[in-house]
């Protein structure tokens, strides 16, 4: 993982109403987390199939088109998944408009 | 439609409320309207695009929908935004409708990605 990407989580961190940072591979392994080790392999199993799925939505209603980012909102958080090449970002926060 | 059914009512003139309230915003392309059974009731798209956003997008929005269930405690999803290249697409689930709008999203993530 690049120094950029540090520097990203980094920056997520701090933010206000951010309550947790998880960073997954592509085989659905949790690199870095800021939750608990319980919760976090809970929200990566089922990100990860979350994740295929949108894609492959994406790519059957337009090839040419591409799977960037998703979010989640629900009344207690929301979850932020922005796919990468070799892994992807999960962002939980508290919802806020 | 079941008119003895208590609230929330979603008539007619609701979907046509909800879809003319939508289309005033800027930057919206398109916007689908389904009901529970994930049939489209309204849609400025034509038939055949119309049938694969819905059918394509509902199935993820109950993929998405499982996947809070499962969580502790369990959430109900209510909003699920995708972004693509070249759009974004908003989907609402509601008590009886489903409303999907995709639009134009004004952001800077492409270039951030760049």
């Amino acid at each position: 993982m690049s120094a950029e990407v540090e520097e990203l989580l980094k920056r997520f961190q701090s933010m206000k109403n951010v309550t947790g940072i998880v960073v997954v591979d592509n085989d659905g392994i949790p690199i870095k987390t800021t939750l608990d080790y319980t919760l976090t392999l809970h929200y990566a199993a089922l990100m990860q199939t979350v994740r295929e799925k949108a894609r492959q939505v994406v790519l059957d209603l337009d090839a040419t088109n591409e799977f960037t980012f998703l979010r989640l909102r629900t009344e207690q958080n929301e979850v932020m998944l922005c796919p990468q090449e070799d892994y992807f970002i999960m962002v939980i926060q508290s919802p806020c408009d | 439609m079941q008119e003895a059914e208590t609230d929330p009512k979603r008539t007619k003139s609701y979907v046509e409320e909800v879809f003319r309230k939508v289309q005033e915003k800027p930057g919206v392309e398109d916007i689908l309207i389904m009901n529970h059974s994930g049939v489209p009731v309204k849609t400025s798209m034509d038939r055949q695009e119309g049938l694969q956003y819905a059918c394509l997008y509902d199935n993820l929005r109950e993929k998405c929908q499982a996947f809070l269930s499962k969580m502790e405690p369990a959430q109900n999803l209510t909003l699920l935004r995708v972004r693509t290249k070249y759009h974004e697409v908003l989907i609402t689930p509601d008590a009886k409708i489903t409303v999907l709008v995709v639009q134009n999203a004004k952001d800077t993530f492409l270039n951030i990605k760049g």
